[in-house]
């Protein structure tokens, strides 16, 4: 009896931990640099950015837009998951294009110092993701054949603003919403290798079709000083994010069984999620010589905080499989002399906070520590131009890799970002 | 546990701080203040610098000096909006606009010896002159020989508050 309780609880456990794995899955735990001047420079830009786009970086930022400003962006993403699944290797490209952001900001007029509204629908979270686990399982010797095929996009809708409090400090806040819609179709089978009785599963489908409505809240605040014109330092505090995953999902499961008839079934069950991401700081620098833009962020997050349904998420050891993170983030830009043109070019070091991986998604085993064998590393070129003086047109290019492995598993990611905006200013 | 109460210290702190600063600050103002000593108020109408000079009129607002190796950007990053109405109460200022002015069908030499702007010659309307910044106005202001020559209410169109303070 004693020994069933246990291992009720240790299944409890594993329940929870293995959804850390949504986190990742839906892109919760990677932070998308919206716009193509933030994204060319690695999203480096908390102190950086003089934009309608400091409304998602550091909202004090606002407080330096000075004409009315309105902006669009697109982003196209090919997203490659190389999984080696027990020596086994299968290599998936998902591309999709979407709308990156589209905002305002408007500065009231003002006799002395800074005041700037802005308004703003950003691509906070990108829930795409295809992926295969196809090999021979000698754990539980079977050959398997795991497919996702997930896409959705969550969009944050930003309100916020920027105030000058000095001729040298500036602060802002923004809160936002989220709202998207996750699609998710899970297909897999394992077929049975080896000698069978009468019963025994020989193959097995399943097909799971799930739709979620995403929501949730969050803010941030922000500060910015300027004691020189040629340098800025500032910080920003992202709140805890609130998300809730609401849906239904629809299961058919087909069982070949061995000298026995066949056996199908399905299910529909309804889905309701509470995730919490945790704080977030990030402070930076920056440093403005002739022609010349360099800013140094780093951030920080103690994804050890977040939790699901207000579970924390443990191992049976306690430990937790999220881990803090802090990351670095550096970009350049160059201002051609007496043309209207810049180029840019940016490096982040952005450690996975999830260092788990799940070596059997069928099985549903529990999640494992990793290793990590290339820590996620971003890499940004841009260019952008001024148009007539009220329209600039920027383009950006990023590339996202990092590899992870465990025994049986080797997670290897490459995300190629191309993003296109336009601001023009009134 | 030690350092993640000593980090939740230092956000609540944080944020307080910034609380604090932002409802406390009196820097930003959308409004000329209230002069109680000779009891002033901007009127609408009147141009910010007739009593400002240029440079208060610019640190009020704090500009970058980021983008003056190319004009543009410092137009588009530094330059308020509703900065062009404190200078000349009209609408935007475009630099790059050519001002219009009337000609016969047939080109002619120009007898006024100036490069054909003509402050004030725009569809023969005074006090909707486009001027390139208000460094140019000070110097079409100082005038070209043509501008001497112009009547009064062509040089009125430049600068009408001067004239106004003086009628006042």
């Amino acid at each position: 009896m004693a020994a069933g309780i246990l291992g009720m609880a240790s299944f409890a456990f594993a329940q929870d931990v293995n959804e850390a794995l949504d986190f990742e899955d839906l892109g919760f735990n990677s932070r998308l640099f919206s716009a193509a001047r933030p994204a060319g420079l690695a999203g480096a830009y908390t102190t950086a950015g003089d934009d309608v786009h400091t409304l998602v970086y550091n909202p004090a930022g606002l407080s330096r837009v000075r004409r009315i400003e309105a902006s669009v962006g697109f982003q196209y993403e090919r997203n490659n998951v190389r999984n080696v699944f027990y020596g086994s290797t299968a290599s998936v490209d998902h591309t999709s294009t979407n709308l990156d952001y589209a905002s305002i900001a408007y500065p009231f007029p003002t006799y002395r110092g800074s005041l700037v509204g802005a308004f703003g629908v950003y691509r906070e979270y990108s829930a795409y993701l295809d992926l295969i686990n196809r090999g021979f399982n000698t754990a539980t010797q079977t050959q398997d054949d795991f497919v996702l095929q997930q896409s959705g996009s969550i969009f944050s809708y930003n309100v916020g603003f920027g105030v000058d409090l000095s001729p040298t400090l500036s602060t802002g806040a923004s809160f936002f919403i989220l709202d998207g819609t996750v699609n998710a179709l899970t297909q897999w089978s394992y077929q049975v290798i080896g000698p069978l009785n009468q019963g025994d599963i020989r193959e097995h489908f399943l097909l799971d079709d799930l739709q979620v409505d995403v929501d949730g809240y969050g803010g941030r605040l922000g500060i910015q000083f300027s004691p020189h014109n040629k340098f800025r330092f500032g910080a920003a505090l992202t709140t805890p994010i609130w998300i809730n995953l609401e849906g239904d999902a629809f299961t058919e499961e087909l069982l070949y069984l061995e000298d026995d008839p066949d056996e199908m079934y399905t299910d529909v069950a309804l889905i309701d999620i509470d995730y919490r991401l945790p704080y977030r700081i990030d402070a930076g620098v920056s440093f403005t010589p002739e022609y010349f833009l360099i800013s140094v962020d780093a951030g920080y997050a103690d994804w050890t905080q977040s939790s699901i349904n207000r579970t924390r998420l443990r191992d049976d050891n306690l430990e937790p499989v999220q881990r803090e993170v802090v990351d670095v983030r550096a970009g350049v830009e160059v201002n051609i002399p007496g043309r209207p043109f810049r180029i840019r070019a940016g490096y982040a070091y952005v450690p996975y906070p999830l260092h788990y991986l799940q070596a059997d998604r069928i099985e549903g085993a529990a999640i494992t520590k990793a290793s990590i064998d290339t820590e996620r590393q971003l890499l940004a070129f841009g260019f952008g131009g001024l148009v007539g003086r009220v329209l600039t047109l920027d383009a950006a290019y990023q590339y996202i890799m990092g590899e992870r492995s465990i025994s049986t598993l080797k997670d290897d990611r490459a995300l190629h970002r191309f993003l296109l905006s336009g601001s023009y200013r009134f | 546990m030690a350092s993640r109460i000593c980090r939740s210290v230092a956000l609540s702190i944080f944020s307080v701080l910034i609380l604090v600063l932002t409802v406390s600050s009196c820097y930003t103002i959308l409004r000329h203040p209230r002069i109680a000593e000779a009891d002033y108020e901007r009127p609408s109408g009147v141009r910010c610098i007739t009593c400002h000079t240029e440079d208060e009129m610019w640190q009020f607002h704090r500009p970058s000096t980021r983008y003056i190796y190319y004009p543009g950007w410092q137009y588009y990053y530094d330059t308020p909006w509703w900065y062009d109405s404190y200078w000349y109460h009209t609408d935007p200022v475009d630099p790059e606009t050519v001002p219009l002015r009337w000609r016969s069908f047939r080109a002619t030499r120009d007898k006024g010896g100036d490069s054909g702007i003509r402050p004030g010659t725009l569809r023969g309307q005074t006090g909707n002159t486009k001027l390139k910044s208000p460094d140019d106005a000070e110097n079409k202001e100082k005038g070209s020989e043509g501008d001497k020559n112009k009547s009064k209410s062509d040089k009125r169109s430049i600068r009408p508050t001067k004239k106004k303070k003086k009628d006042g």
